[in-house]
């Protein structure tokens, strides 16, 4: 006696998931990321380290995507790379750790540009574009990068996170029948390792919230204080600093207070204000080391335009002086009495310009100097820059005779010596 | 002040950060002149060697911790 009964097939086994991109923390060189790549794509290890190792020698980008391996893939274990960590780091205690990417990302810019424009590392060709795709790869995490909320990291990962195998769902289950025990991860979903069993994840608990520090907010007091300090015995004379010292005093206090933020309390935050004063301290080092003294006698010498045009000895030999502004000091007008042999003139203007005729019939030996600026003496060639001077006889004048002895000095701005 | 661990981003920001102060105030009474052009592009590639060290050695010092738990 047969029973009729009606053949039904087996239920299609669904392929296997493939294992989560982790780095392998129980077949690593150094952090892993080469086996736990090569698990992920169900590939030899070997091949993927020797790739690299490739990458590395030809263009160097073999470290670059290692390195990025390392910290955006997440170790076994974990849901979390250090990466989101360090995003999640910055949400919750307003660190800098933000910071640290974007100056990451900045100088891969940098490089990247001086790499296409060939100015650095030319040759490097594939590398060049390695590191393109790269950063794209980074740009492209943090865009898509889902916003993880806090506690996160405690609670279990989302089903097909790959910790915890997804139940396979065999279609035409009826509700309530019992679920199927899952199916073991298998490297590629060929099914070749059935023993695989994937890790539980460990749940960290939330950290508890960080203790507020004063560090920063204590250097910065401190700096500001010895800058007011300085800037104050500077103006009233009570010091005589070159002018670049008293940026470069707040920027070493603030860089020994990020120094000690190293080993104690936090201070990263204080970058923020360095960076500023850097550069503050790299413009105030273009100025000449006299300018403050010449600030302060632009105050008393005045400010403004003045036309020196003496006609006299006496008159000559007054000194002219200017703090800010423009001057023109015309000797054409000097009456020089006979039995006189040297006539000194001294000019001088602080910020500006200052412009000297002086006749053509009479000797003139000129000390000429700028502190910073452009300078130009009749008969010699336009000097600029930092420092200029210049001390000899203007061309073109008499061979014998009385001589004015002329002296001019502009700190920062202009100088022009000629003949009428 | 509560000691950590050491924070390796802020050891090298805070030395360059010293180290052009330093330049800076040598300069001041010497003849000695950091180019200022240049100030900017090393405090760039300082910064990323200093936050690139602080993210591996964060990284290192996770992936030991989570050996030594799961060792445990």
């Amino acid at each position: 006696m047969t029973t009729n009964t009606e053949y039904s097939a087996p239920p299609p086994v669904p392929p296997a998931p493939r294992p989560p991109l982790r780095r392998s923390q129980s077949d690593k060189v150094i952090a892993g990321v080469a086996s736990g790549f090569a698990r992920w794509l169900g590939i030899d290890p070997v091949i993927v380290r020797v790739v690299l190792v490739v990458l590395a020698i030809f263009g160097g980008s073999g470290l670059l995507l290692y390195v990025i391996g390392w910290l955006f893939i997440p170790v076994e274990g974990s849901s979390t790379s250090s990466a989101d960590a360090f995003f999640q780091d910055s949400r919750r205690s307003g660190s800098t750790a933000r910071t640290v990417l974007i100056v990451i990302g900045v100088v891969a810019a940098v490089i990247i540009f001086l790499n296409l424009a060939g100015y650095v590392f030319g040759g490097w060709g594939s590398g060049s574009l390695l590191l393109l795709i790269a950063a794209g790869a980074l740009v492209l995490y943090l865009v898509n990068r889902q916003p993880v909320p806090a506690g996160a990291v405690a609670s279990a990962p989302p089903v097909g996170d790959g910790m915890a195998p997804p139940a396979p769902q065999v279609g035409g289950t009826p509700a309530g029948a019992p679920p199927v025990p899952p199916t073991p991860y298998a490297y590629g979903g060929s099914g070749q390792y059935p023993g695989y069993v994937a890790p539980q994840p460990t749940p960290v608990p939330p950290q508890p919230p960080r203790p507020r520090s004063y560090l920063g907010l204590v250097t910065l007091s401190i700096a500001v204080i010895v800058t007011g300090l300085l800037a104050s015995f500077q103006v009233t004379g009570l010091t005589d600093l070159p002018l670049v010292v008293i940026p470069a005093v707040a920027l070493a206090i603030l860089g020994a207070g990020i120094l000690v933020g190293a080993f104690a309390g936090r201070a990263r935050w204080l970058l923020w204000i360095a960076v500023p004063t850097l550069f503050v301290t790299v413009m105030v080092s273009f100025i000449p080391a006299n300018f403050a003294e010449n600030v302060r006698t632009g105050f008393t010498a005045g400010v403004g335009e003045r036309f020196w045009t003496p006609v006299s000895v006496v008159e000559a030999t007054r000194p002219m002086e200017l703090g800010i502004g423009s001057a023109e000091l015309d000797l054409t007008d000097l009456v020089i009495p006979a039995g006189v042999t040297s006539v000194p003139v001294e000019a001088r203007v602080g910020v500006g310009e200052l412009i000297v005729t002086v006749p053509d019939d009479v000797r003139v030996i000129v000390d000429a100097s700028v502190g910073t600026g452009d300078m130009t003496i009749e008969g010699t060639p336009r000097q600029s820059g930092t420092s200029p001077d210049f001390e000899g006889e203007i061309p073109g004048g008499p061979a014998t005779g009385p001589v004015i002895d002329l002296t001019v000095h502009t700190n920062l701005g202009s100088l022009e010596v000629s003949r009428a | 002040m509560r000691r950590h661990s050491l924070d390796v981003f802020s050891l090298v920001s805070g030395l360059l950060i010293l180290g052009f102060a330093i330049a800076y105030f040598i300069g001041g009474y010497s003849d000695f002149r950091l180019d200022g052009r240049l100030a900017f592009p090393l405090l760039l590639v300082g910064l990323g060697i200093a936050g690139l060290t602080g993210a591996l050695v964060a990284q290192s010092r996770s992936d030991r911790e989570l050996e030594s738990e799961s060792h445990e």
